[in-house]
């Protein structure tokens, strides 16, 4: 157990680590509210992902999610500051796309001692997640703590989340990004590709089939190699689309086999059910400007 | 008076040449069914009868009221006609016979032997040059061996009307010998549709040379009636009226300033309002364009949403008979009334400009992005000036054009050509073709890479459409009976059988669907929706693994156009 480190890291669920690096690297997560019908849960890992995306599918319940409360907050890094941490370093999802950020800085105010250090991730799902592991990594190493906040404060400009959406639909209701919502209506069957970077969500591409749009993931992200990280994330897409995804990204991979990461239902419940995409940093001084 | 008396013609003046335009223009409107007849494959495709007596039509309303000396600026004024007017790839390639032709004679008052010489040479020339891929067999070929024979007859006489006689029946034999240098014509038991309606132009000028009738009642005056056989053209969005219905007598235009103006709101209630809407804009000004029975209505309804500048209300029936008349002003109507700050807002990097038939076709493109969709498609082809008309409104200084069709090519590439802007046609053949490449756009990418991606794009998607045969052929050892309903597969006829629901059915059971995810029916004019959609409804059981969408399309002879991908 690596609880002699005295930096610490914060996140939250929308993170979508896997339970297996949440462990191995001894990560504070902080649980997000899901509402799914008439309930509302803290999300804290053990929804059923399966049951979550199925309701959305088949529209039975309006989902909405909402970001802990401040208090929360406190309490994981209460609890990090009992556990002996001299600094914690929190990377939350994207200011500019919830609240949860906000709240876990009004908290970190709360705190005594100025322990508590806030990096905005500008990202979501693993975007978040390997800005995590990679901090993570570094502390592990023995780096610093403003070592450590160069370090994420440099990964998160070459970190993208980039995914082929079923359809337009969940994003439109979710009612955050102005791109979608301003949509004309449409006669034909479409499947946005979207691209989370710098806070912001665009759309880099519009295609009618997946077959298209894994073509377009792959030509994108041979743009940024040698990849970093790379990780596939999906909110259970077909099985066999996975596969192949996974077949045409393997000469890219910086690890084998590449992790494939379910979304969990907070990110989830904006872009839908069958969606699949990829988590990436990408190389240095090969920025993107996804033309 | 006599054949043996007659005078011998050693020059020709741009008076004479004006009478030869109308000549040639009447004697083509007499044979125009005749060479939509020769007509290779058995599908209601682009009439090149019909291209071509519009290309002449509109090289005549050039000149009709034109006093020139010099034949050399009547042709060019001609030549200009023509292409403005062209229509179709056969249309197309007649003007630019016509280009070169005039640009031979240049300043010249008059036209001699030797003048015709090189004139037909430079004809040719430029014709081969306007085709990217020249194919023999075509009209290509014959106004070659014309210029060719032009240059054999002069050797040997000066008289003009001896020349004109002898490179007709010179032209004559070469379109008969169209199908044996192209063997889809050889297949199909035709000459070339091209070749013929240029023979029929070069009859109709030596006819009047020779003092023989040209039109039915052996009179070539002033003024001619619009044949019957002329398919309707119509720009539902470019604004540019050529066609107008009547029931719709009144073209109304204006420009609404206000604030927070919805332009969905405006645009549903002003199509309610008329024919052929358009409501573009943005929340503080907002332009109409609508065709109605009583301007009153939407003039006032206009004046609710905010206050109005640049009304504009044309009697149709006027500008109609000034196309007729052949001035160009009516091709301006838009570009020159839009407010600069309109333009503004809608500024883009990259404008596109598709040609489709059928108002569901138009809608289904304009749902995928700022396009501006010019009507036409099969038995339709616009014009260059069309499509330049809607090149030159769109707001934006590269534009791509998407013609959607074959026939379209040749127009779309010179209204490129002829354009001051940027322009660049991605040669899409179906429908389906169009909306990939569409789909596939990138405002923030350049105009090569954008046509370099439509253009690959475009080329995975597998087009099935479903029309009827016009007449009884054999093809791909397929045999036709005219009226069957026939399936063509990427444009190879695949099918043919009775219903055009079992055309859909065979073509889908002939098509590779490997890979395939899923499957696009855009059903036709005249096909009733739950018909479509119980058609949809049973693929969807027959093929597991795929999806179905059925979409409104509305276009014209094709009852069931199919997109594979």
């Amino acid at each position: 157990m690596a609880l002699t480190a005295t930096v610490r890291i914060a996140t939250d669920r929308v993170a979508d680590l896997p339970e297996t690096l949440i462990r191995r690297f001894n990560i504070q997560v902080v649980p997000v509210y899901v509402s799914l019908g008439a309930q509302t849960r803290l999300d804290d890992g053990t929804l059923d992902r399966r049951e979550f995306y199925q309701a959305l599918r088949q529209g039975t319940a309006l989902s909405g999610t909402a970001a802990p409360s401040p208090y929360e907050f406190l309490k994981a890094y209460q609890q990090l500051v009992d556990e002996g941490a001299e600094h914690i370093i929190g990377l939350f999802t994207s200011a500019t796309l919830s609240s949860i950020h906000n709240h876990a800085q009004f908290a970190a105010q709360l705190l005594s001692g100025g322990r508590v250090h806030i990096i905005d991730t500008e990202q979501v799902s693993m975007g978040i997640g390997w800005l995590v592991v990679s901090a993570a990594e570094a502390i592990e190493r023995g780096a610093s703590l403003d070592e450590v906040v160069a370090l994420v404060s440099r990964l998160r400009s070459r970190t993208q989340v980039l995914g082929v959406l079923d359809s337009a639909v969940h994003l439109q209701r979710s009612g955050r990004v102005s791109w979608a919502v301003a949509r004309f209506i449409e006669l034909l069957q479409i499947k946005p590709l979207i691209i989370v970077e710098g806070g912001a969500v665009q759309l880099l591409g519009r295609v009618r089939t997946f077959h298209r749009a894994l073509d377009r993931l792959l030509e994108h992200l041979t743009q940024l190699t040698p990849l970093e990280r790379l990780a596939i994330i999906h909110t259970y897409a077909d099985a066999p689309l996975i596969e192949r995804l996974q077949q045409i990204l393997e000469p890219l991979a910086p690890e084998k086999p590449i992790p494939v990461v379910e979304v969990g239902p907070v990110f989830g419940a904006h872009i839908g059910p069958g969606c699949l995409g990829v988590a990436v940093i990408g190389a240095e001084n090969n920025r993107s400007n996804h033309g | 008076m006599g054949e043996l008396l007659r005078e011998p013609i050693y020059t020709l003046d741009g008076d004479d040449f004006k009478q030869m335009v109308l000549a040639a223009l009447l004697w083509l409107r007499q044979h125009q069914a005749m060479v939509n007849a020769l007509n290779v494959f058995p599908v209601p495709d682009g009439d090149t009868g019909t291209n071509m007596t519009l290309t002449m039509t509109s090289a005549w309303d050039e000149i009709a009221g034109v006093q020139e000396p010099l034949i050399g600026r009547m042709a060019s004024k001609m030549a200009h006609g023509a292409l403005m007017g062209a229509r179709g790839n056969s249309g197309v390639i007649l003007s630019q016979i016509w280009r070169g032709f005039a640009r031979s004679l240049d300043d010249q008052l008059h036209l001699r032997a030797e003048d015709m010489v090189a004139a037909m040479h430079s004809a040719a020339e430029t014709a081969y040059k306007g085709v990217v891929k020249p194919v023999e067999g075509t009209i290509l070929t014959v106004v070659r061996e014309v210029a060719e024979e032009t240059f054999a007859v002069a050797q040997e006489t000066r008289d003009l009307r001896v020349l004109f006689e002898r490179i007709v029946q010179h032209a004559r034999a070469s379109v008969a010998r169209t199908p044996t240098l192209l063997p889809v014509l050889r297949q199909a038991g035709v000459v070339d549709s091209g070749g013929q309606g240029l023979l029929v132009i070069l009859e109709g000028m030596c006819r009047h040379l020779q003092g023989l009738p040209v039109a039915e009642d052996g009179v070539q005056e002033l003024p001619f009636e619009i044949s019957p056989l002329q398919p309707a053209v119509h720009g539902a969005v470019t604004q540019e009226q050529i066609e107008f219905d009547s029931n719709y007598p009144y073209d109304v235009q204006f420009i609404i300033v206000g604030h927070n103006m919805n332009v969905d709101e405006i645009r549903a209630a002003i199509e309610k309002l008329g024919d052929c809407p358009l409501t573009v804009g943005d929340a503080s000004t907002i332009k109409v364009h609508v065709h109605v029975a009583d301007p009153g209505i939407p003039i006032s309804y206009g004046a609710k949403c905010g206050s109005l500048r640049d009304v504009v209300v044309e009697d149709m029936q006027a500008q109609y008979q000034e196309f007729m008349s052949g001035r160009e002003s009516s091709l301006t109507l838009m570009g020159a009334d839009i407010p600069a700050g309109l333009n503004d807002a809608q500024s883009l990097n990259i404008g596109v400009v598709v040609v489709a038939a059928g108002a569901g076709l138009a809608n289904v493109f304009r749902s995928l992005g700022t396009v501006t969709v010019v009507e036409g498609g099969q038995t339709m082809n616009p014009s260059t000036a069309q499509i330049l008309e809607a090149v030159e409104n769109v707001p934006a200084d590269n534009v791509i054009i998407l013609p959607n069709n074959k026939n379209i090519f040749l127009a779309a590439r010179q209204a490129a050509e002829v354009s001051q802007k940027e322009v660049v046609v991605v040669p899409t053949r179906t429908i389906p073709q169009g909306v990939a490449a569409l789909l596939s756009l990138d405002q923030n990418a350049s105009l090569e890479a954008n046509v370099a991606t439509m253009s690959a794009v475009s080329k995975e998607v597998t087009t099935g459409e479903i029309t009827w045969a016009t007449r009884d052929v054999e093809l791909n050892g397929i045999e036709v009976r005219e009226g069957d309903a026939i399936g063509l597969l990427d444009g190879d006829l695949v099918v043919d059988t009775r219903s055009f629901e079992e055309a859909v059915r065979w073509l889908l059971a002939e098509a590779d669907l490997e890979d395939r995810e899923l499957v696009t029916l855009y059903y036709g004019e005249g096909v009733n929706p739950e018909q479509a959609q119980a058609l949809t409804d049973e693929l969807i059981e027959a093929y597991p693994d795929l999806e179905f969408e059925v979409v409104e399309g509305l276009q014209p002879h094709y009852p069931y156009i199919i997109s594979i991908e």
